[in-house]
C-alpha cells in the first residue's frame, strides 16, 4: 500500500516538474544569481538592509510585471505602461498640492482611465493593440513633459517628511493578494489564459473576448496608477522619465520568470516574481559586490545571458530547433 | 526481385513523458508498394511516420533507407532524401502565397542574380496543380484564403513536386471532400507506377482495403501483424486494431422512427439567412438525434455555427424552447448548447492548454465558491472525473491537449460539454479523424444522450453515419434544406444523394 | 552538450572581461606610478625633497586623523566621452588612501537614480557623490536617505534654485555643497564668441527633457543673442535624426549662419555638420557644442567646429575633495556654498591635445599633495574657490613645470 502510495507521489511530482519546467527553471537561475552575489558581497547582499533596498527598488516592477501577466497572457502587450506609471505620479503629483489625500484615488482613476482608452481603440476601433499602446505611450510622455514643465516636480512637503512605509508595504500586500487571486483563482485569470491560446475557440467556448480584452488593460492601468503613486513618495518628485523603462522591464521580467511572450498557458504569477527579483538583484547586487563603471555593464549583460540560458532550459517549442 | 526494401525500420521506440508511443516497431516497404499503417488513436502510426520523415528522432532503433543508414535531423534533410510526408493537421504556411509554399525551401531554382522570379514559380506551380488534377486554385492565392481542404491539397502538391521515392501519407483523406480523395488516390497510384513507394496512414478501413497493397497493423505503440492485399478483411482488421471483436452494434441498434414518442422542440430556428445560408428553419428536439446532411461546401457547417449566434450579420432567428433567443455565443453556452467544431483543433479545443483547462473552461462559473473563488481541488475534481467518465487516455489531467492523439482530443471536447450539463448538442463532425474504436464509443454516447432526453444536431458528410444514427435527416444543397427523412431500414445512399447534389 | 558549450562559453567570456578589465586597471596605476617616478626623478631633485619635506611635515600631525574612506560616484554611463572624463575624475582621489566604486545608474530616470545612490550606500559607501541630472526634485529624497545613513553627499555640476530644497540640504550635517559651472555664462560666452566671427542668425539644440544645466544654458544664449541685437531663427528640441532636423531648418531658413548645441557635441554637433555639408553651406554655418567628443579635434581642423564648452570634469574632483575635508571633520566649506568652477573652452587642435595631456591623461591634474593642500586647515572656502578659479590647461600646464 505505501509503496503505491508512494509511486503516485512520484508520479504527481514527476508531472509537477514536467509541465511546470518553464517556471521551475527560472527560479533556478534566481537562486544561482543570489548566491553569486552573496558570495561575491561577501555577504552583503543578504543583510536586512540590503534585502529593503531590493524590495524598495524592486517594488514597481513587481507591480507592473504581475499586472502585465494579464495583458501577456492573451497574447497582447502593453507598451504605454511605463509612460502610463509617469503620468499617474505626476496627476498625483499635482492632485497632492490641493489634497494629498485624493493624490491615491486620483493615480488609479488616471490608470485606469488610460487602461480604458487603450483596450477600446484596441476592442472597438480594432486599432491592433500594439499600435494603440505605443500611441498612447507618445502622447503620455508628452503630457507628462508639459505638465512637469519638462523638469521634475517635488511634491508637497508634508507628503515627503511622513514615513510612507507601511502604508505602501499593506497597499502592495492587499494588491498582490488580489491580483494574484483573481489570476489564479477565478475564471477572469483562467479565460485571460485560454484567449491567449486561441481566441476563436475561447469564443466558442462561451469567453466574452471584448470584456475580457478591456479588463486586461483596465488592470494594467490600475497598476500603473498604484506604481505610479508609490514611486512619487519613493522619490519625492515627479519627472517625464519616472517610470518609463517599467514596460520593457516589465516584458524582460516575464520572459525571464517563464512566461512566454504570446502568453496562453506558459501564464502565471510566479513568473512576474521570479523575472522582477532577477533584475532587481542583480542591478543591486553588482554594485554590493564592488562592480563599477565599464566592467559593470559587461558583467551585466553576461550574467543575463546566462541567467536566461539557465531559465529557458526547457523543451523548445519546435522539435527541430 | 527487387531485394532492398526502400525503407526498412528495425525495432524502433520512442517515449513521450511517460507513454510509451511505439515499442519496436519493426517494417519493411518495398519499391511499387503501398502499405497501408492501421491502428486506433494513440496506436502509434502517426508517430511512426514521424519519425520516418524526421519530424522526430526515435528513442532507440535504425532506419535504413535504400539499404543505407538513416536517421534524418529534420524533415528538410528527410526530403532532401526524398522522404515526403503529408501529416494529418495544418502543414502549410499561411501567410504566403500557394505557389510559395509549394515550392518553399526550393526557391532556389527560381532565383536569378539573388532576385527571386515569382512569375515563373507562379506558372510552374499552376502546371503542378493542373498535373494533379486541382483547376480551381491559384498559386497567387493567400494561403490562409483556401478552406482547409484546399490547403491540403497545396501539400499534396508540395509532396508530390518533390518526387520522393517515399511518400507518406497522414490521415489526410479524412480531411478532404471526395474529389480531392479521388486525386490523391490517383497520384498515389501514379507513385506507385513510378517504382516508388507510398506509406499510407489511415484509419478509414475501407478505404486502406482498396488503396493499399499491404498493411502493417499497430497497436498501443506494438506491432500487431502485417497483412497482404488478400488477407484483408474489414472485420478482422478492425478486431486486430482494437484487440476484440467490435460488435454489430456499431451505429444504433434500432432500425425505425420511433413515432410513437412525443418529441418536444428544444432549439428553434427561423429564417436563418447569411451569405452561405439562405431562409433555413429547423427545429431541433428532445431525445432526438437529428442529421444534416450536404456537400463540404454547402453551408452545412456554417448553419451549426449560426444556431449557437455566432454570426454577428445573421438574419432571422434562434430561441431555445424556453424562449430565450440565442444571440451570441455566450448566451448559448449559458443556455447549455454545446457546440463541436469540425476544425477541432483550432476552434473547440486550446491546444496548449491542459486537459483540466479544457474541460473546465465553460464550467468555471459553477465551479466557483462564494461567486468567484475557484480551487484547486474542485477544479482537478471536475476535470478528472469528466475525463475518466470518457476514458480519455493521458498521464495526467495537467498534460496539455497537444499531445493527445485525435480521438482522445474529441473525447476531452466531449467532455467538456457534458460536464457543462449541456442539453443541446450541435455536433459538427464529431467522428472526423476520429478512428473505430472512439468512434464506436461515440456512437455509443450519443445513443445514451438521446435515451436522457438530450437534444442532438449531427452534421457530418459520412452518409454511412448519418444514416446509421438518425432519427431525422434533412438534407441541404447550396444553402437550402431541401428534404427531410425519417429513420427507415430502407433508406439507400443514394435516395439522399439526390437532394444533395 | 551544445547546451554546456555555449554556457562555457559565455562563461569563459566573462572571466575574459573581468581578468582583462582587473589587469587593465592594475597596469594604469601601475603606469601612474611609474610615470610619476619618472617625473620625479626628471625633474630638479632638490627642489622635489625640499617640497615633498615640506608637505610631510605639514600633514604630519594630520595623518592620524585620516580615515581610510570610500566614494561611490553615480553617474548616466561611461560610453560617452563626458561620463569616461567624469568616471577618471573619480578616481583622482583614489591616490589618497581611498575606495572608490562607480555605478552606472540604468537610465536618465529620478528612480533609477534614487536606486543607484541606495545601493552605493548599502555597499558601503561614506560619501556619495554625484549631478543631480535627473531634476532637482530627487534632492530631497537623496538628502534624505544620506541622513539616515549618516553618509555624507555632495553634487558636481549641479545648482539648487529651489529655495525650500536649499533650506532642506542646508539643515543635514551630511551636505557639503555643490559645484558647477556658470551655465548661464557659458551659453553667453559661447554666442560672443560666435558673433565674433560673423554670425547673426543662430539655431540652437536643446534636450527636450528637462536637462536643467542645459536649460540655463540656454537661457544664457538666447539672452547674450538678445542683448547683441541677434536673430534666434529657431530651436531644435530633441531631434531623433540630428542630421535631418538640422538639415530641414538650413532649407527652411537659409539665413541661419550659425548652430549652438548646449550639450552632447558627439550627439548633436556631429550630425548637425554633416547636415551643413550635406545641404552644401559647409563653411558657412558656424557651430559650436558642449562637452568634449572625440572627433572634435578633427572638426575643429577643419573649420567646421568653432568651439567647444567643456572639460568641467574638475567639478567632480572638487566636489570629492569637499567632500572628504567634511569627512575628515575638517569641511573647507562649512557653509556649503557653491564652488564655481570655470569651463575650459577650446577653439583649436593644440587645445585638445593639451586636454588630453594634462587633464585627462595618465597623471591626474592635481597630485595628492596638491590635493591634500588645497583642503588642508590653514585654507579657507574662499583658497579653495581662488585654486579652482585658477583651473585651466595651462595651469596644470605650469604646475607640472614644462
Amino acid at each position: 500500500m505505501m509503496v503505491v502510495n508512494m509511486d503516485i507521489k512520484k508520479g504527481r511530482i514527476q508531472s509537477l516538474f514536467q509541465y511546470n519546467k518553464s517556471k521551475i527553471a527560472p527560479l533556478l537561475g534566481l537562486v544561482l544569481l543570489v548566491v553569486f552575489f552573496a558570495i561575491t558581497s561577501k555577504g552583503k547582499l543578504l543583510e536586512a538592509s540590503s534585502i529593503e533596498n531590493i524590495y524598495n527598488q524592486g517594488f514597481p516592477l513587481l507591480i507592473t510585471s504581475l499586472a502585465f501577466v494579464y495583458v501577456m497572457a492573451t497574447g497582447n502587450l502593453d507598451f504605454s505602461i511605463g509612460a502610463n506609471v509617469g503620468f499617474c505620479a505626476t496627476i498625483a503629483c499635482y492632485v497632492a498640492f490641493f489634497n494629498t489625500k485624493l493624490a491615491f484615488p486620483a493615480a488609479l482613476l488616471t490608470g485606469a482611465l488610460v487602461g480604458l482608452i487603450n483596450s477600446l481603440m484596441y476592442v472597438f476601433l480594432k486599432i491592433p493593440s500594439f499600435i494603440a499602446c505605443l500611441c498612447m505611450m507618445f502622447i503620455l510622455t508628452a503630457a507628462n513633459q508639459t505638465l512637469t514643465g519638462g523638469g521634475s516636480k517635488m511634491v508637497p512637503v508634508e507628503l515627503l517628511q511622513n514615513d510612507y512605509s507601511i502604508v505602501r508595504l499593506v497597499l502592495l500586500l492587499i494588491y498582490i493578494i488580489i491580483i494574484v487571486i483573481i489570476f489564479h483563482k477565478t475564471k477572469v485569470g483562467k479565460q485571460l489564459e485560454a484567449l491567449g491560446i486561441s481566441v476563436e475557440a475561447s469564443i466558442q467556448t462561451g469567453v466574452n473576448a471584448k470584456l475580457l480584452f478591456i479588463v486586461s488593460y483596465v488592470v494594467t492601468g490600475v497598476a500603473a496608477g498604484l506604481a505610479g503613486y508609490l514611486m512619487l513618495l519613493r522619490v519625492g518628485a515627479a519627472s517625464p522619465t519616472l517610470g518609463s523603462s517599467l514596460t520593457i522591464d516589465s516584458i524582460i521580467a516575464l520572459v525571464l520568470g517563464g512566461m512566454s511572450i504570446l502568453g496562453g498557458a506558459s501564464s502565471s504569477m510566479i513568473c512576474a516574481v521570479t523575472g522582477s527579483l532577477i533584475t532587481t538583484v542583480l542591478n543591486s547586487g553588482i554594485v554590493l559586490a564592488g562592480m563599477g563603471g565599464d566592467a559593470q555593464q559587461l558583467i551585466k549583460g553576461a550574467l543575463f545571458i546566462i541567467v536566461v540560458s539557465i531559465s529557458t532550459l526547457r523543451e523548445s517549442s519546435s522539435k527541430n530547433f | 526481385m527487387d531485394k532492398t526494401p526502400i525503407i526498412e525500420v528495425k525495432d524502433i521506440s520512442k517515449r513521450f513523458g511517460n507513454t510509451q508511443a511505439l515499442k519496436k516497431v519493426s517494417m519493411r516497404v518495398h519499391s511499387g508498394e503501398v502499405m497501408g499503417l492501421i491502428g486506433e488513436n494513440g496506436s502509434g502510426k502517426s508517430t511512426l511516420g514521424s519519425i520516418i520523415s524526421g519530424n522526430l528522432k526515435a528513442d532507440e532503433g535504425s532506419m535504413l533507407l535504400h539499404g543505407e543508414k538513416y536517421a534524418p535531423q529534420n524533415s528538410f534533410v528527410a526530403s532532401e532524401n526524398g522522404v515526403a510526408m503529408i501529416v494529418q493537421e495544418q502543414g502549410t504556411i499561411e501567410t504566403i502565397t500557394v505557389g510559395a509554399n509549394i515550392f518553399a525551401g526550393r526557391e532556389g531554382k527560381f532565383v536569378k542574380g539573388g532576385i527571386l522570379n515569382r512569375r515563373q514559380l507562379n506558372i510552374e506551380a499552376l502546371s503542378l496543380l493542373e498535373k494533379i488534377g486541382v483547376h480551381d486554385i491559384r498559386p497567387e492565392e493567400l494561403t490562409n484564403n483556401l478552406s482547409f481542404e484546399d490547403r491540403k491539397l497545396v501539400e499534396v502538391a508540395r509532396a508530390f513536386h518533390r518526387e520522393p521515392d517515399l511518400f507518406i501519407v497522414d490521415e489526410t483523406t479524412t480531411a478532404l471532400p471526395q474529389k480531392g480523395r479521388e486525386i490523391l488516390y490517383s497520384l498515389i497510384k501514379k507513385i506507385k507506377e513510378m517504382g516508388k513507394a507510398v506509406i499510407f496512414i489511415t484509419h478509414d478501413i475501407d478505404e486502406l482495403i482498396m488503396v493499399c497493397d499491404k498493411v502493417t497493423i499497430l497497436k498501443d505503440g506494438s506491432y500487431v501483424t502485417e497483412l497482404q492485399k488478400s488477407e484483408m478483411d474489414p472485420s478482422l482488421i478492425k478486431s486486430l486494431m482494437v484487440g476484440r471483436e467490435i460488435s454489430d452494434e456499431y451505429y444504433r441498434s434500432d432500425s425505425d422512427y420511433d413515432d410513437s414518442k412525443e418529441y418536444s422542440p428544444a432549439l428553434i430556428a427561423k429564417n436563418l439567412s447569411t451569405d452561405r445560408l439562405k431562409n433555413v428553419s429547423l427545429e431541433i428536439r428532445n431525445g432526438e438525434i437529428l442529421g444534416l446532411v450536404g456537400l463540404s461546401d454547402c453551408g452545412m457547417h456554417e448553419l451549426g455555427k449560426a444556431l449557437i449566434g455566432y454570426y454577428k450579420d445573421l438574419k432571422g432567428s434562434v430561441a431555445k424552447a424556453n424562449g430565450v433567443k440565442i444571440t451570441n455565443t455566450n448566451v448559448a453556452i449559458k443556455e447549455k448548447i454545446a457546440y463541436v467544431s469540425k476544425d477541432r483543433d483550432s476552434e473547440s479545443l486550446l491546444l496548449s492548454a491542459s486537459i483540466k483547462n479544457n474541460i473546465n473552461l465553460p464550467y468555471l462559473d459553477s465551479l466557483s465558491k462564494f461567486g468567484f473563488y475557484i480551487t484547486q481541488s474542485s477544479e482537478n475534481k471536475h476535470a478528472s472525473f469528466w475525463s475518466k467518465k470518457l476514458d480519455v487516455k493521458c498521464s495526467h489531467i495537467s498534460q496539455p491537449v497537444l499531445e493527445l492523439s485525435g480521438g482522445n482530443k474529441q473525447k476531452v471536447v466531449l467532455a467538456k460539454w457534458l460536464g457543462n450539463e449541456s442539453e443541446i448538442f450541435i455536433l459538427d463532425c464529431p467522428t472526423r479523424g476520429i478512428d473505430v474504436g472512439v468512434k464506436e464509443s461515440i456512437y455509443h454516447m450519443l445513443v445514451d444522450l438521446k435515451n436522457q432526453g438530450k437534444a442532438i444536431l449531427m452534421i457530418s458528410e459520412e452518409l454511412a453515419e448519418i444514416i446509421g444514427m438518425s432519427d431525422r435527416i434533412l438534407t441541404m444543397k447550396d444553402g437550402e434544406l431541401t428534404h427531410e427523412f425519417l429513420r427507415d431500414p430502407d433508406l439507400e445512399e443514394s435516395d439522399i444523394i439526390k437532394y444533395m447534389i | 552538450m551544445k547546451k554546456l558549450i555555449s554556457i562555457i562559453l559565455i562563461i569563459m567570456m566573462i572571466l575574459g572581461a573581468v581578468a582583462c578589465n582587473s589587469t587593465k586597471s592594475n597596469e594604469s596605476k601601475e603606469e601612474v606610478k611609474e610615470t610619476e617616478k619618472k617625473t620625479d626623478s626628471d625633474t630638479d631633485g632638490e627642489e622635489v625633497k625640499e617640497t615633498e619635506k615640506k608637505t610631510d611635515s605639514d600633514t604630519d600631525g594630520e595623518e592620524v586623523e585620516r580615515k581610510p574612506f570610500k566614494i561611490g560616484f553615480s553617474v548616466w554611463g561611461t560610453s560617452d566621452s563626458h561620463g569616461r572624463y567624469v568616471s577618471q575624475a573619480a578616481s583622482w582621489v583614489e591616490e589618497l588612501g581611498g575606495e572608490v566604486i562607480v555605478d552606472v545608474a540604468q537610465g536618465f530616470t529620478i528612480d533609477a537614480q534614487v536606486a543607484s545612490i541606495e545601493n552605493l550606500i548599502q555597499s558601503g559607501a561614506d560619501i556619495v557623490s554625484f549631478c543631480a541630472y535627473s531634476g532637482e526634485a530627487v534632492i530631497p529624497k537623496i538628502s534624505e536617505l544620506a541622513e539616515k545613513n549618516e553618509v555624507y553627499f555632495v553634487m558636481w555640476d549641479t545648482t539648487v534654485s529651489d529655495p525650500a530644497i536649499q533650506e532642506m540640504v542646508d539643515s543635514n550635517p551630511y551636505f557639503v555643497g555643490t559645484t558647477n559651472e556658470g551655465q548661464f555664462e557659458a551659453g553667453y560666452e559661447t554666442v560672443e564668441y560666435l558673433a565674433e566671427q560673423g554670425a547673426t542668425d543662430f539655431v540652437i539644440i536643446k534636450y527636450a527633457i528637462g536637462v536643467a544645466i542645459c536649460d540655463e544654458r540656454v537661457d544664457g544664449a538666447s539672452k547674450a543673442i538678445d542683448d547683441l541685437g541677434l536673430n534666434l531663427t529657431y530651436v531644435i528640441e530633441v531631434p531623433e535624426d540630428t542630421k535631418k532636423a538640422v538639415e530641414d531648418t538650413l532649407v527652411n531658413y537659409p539665413e541661419v549662419n550659425a548652430v549652438v548645441a548646449v550639450g552632447g557635441t558627439a550627439m548633436y554637433v556631429t550630425p548637425s555638420i554633416q547636415a551643413i555639408e550635406s545641404v552644401g553651406r559647409k563653411g558657412e554655418v558656424l557651430t559650436s557644442g558642449f562637452d568634449f567628443s572625440d572627433t572634435m579635434g578633427a572638426e575643429l581642423e577643419a573649420g567646421d567646429l568653432s568651439l567647444v564648452l567643456g572639460g568641467h570634469v574638475v567639478t567632480t574632483h572638487f566636489a570629492n575633495l569637499m567632500a572628504l575635508s567634511a569627512y575628515w571633520g575638517d569641511p573647507i566649506n562649512p557653509d556649503k556654498e557653491q564652488l564655481m568652477i570655470p569651463y575650459l573652452t577650446v577653439t583649436s587642435p593644440e587645445d585638445i591635445d593639451n586636454f588630453n595631456k594634462y587633464v585627462v591623461g595618465d597623471v591626474p591634474p592635481y597630485t595628492p599633495e596638491e590635493m591634500l593642500d588645497s583642503i588642508s586647515s590653514d585654507k579657507t572656502f574662499d583658497d579653495f574657490q581662488k585654486i579652482a578659479m585658477e583651473y585651466s590647461i595651462e595651469d596644470v600646464i605650469s604646475r607640472r613645470g614644462e
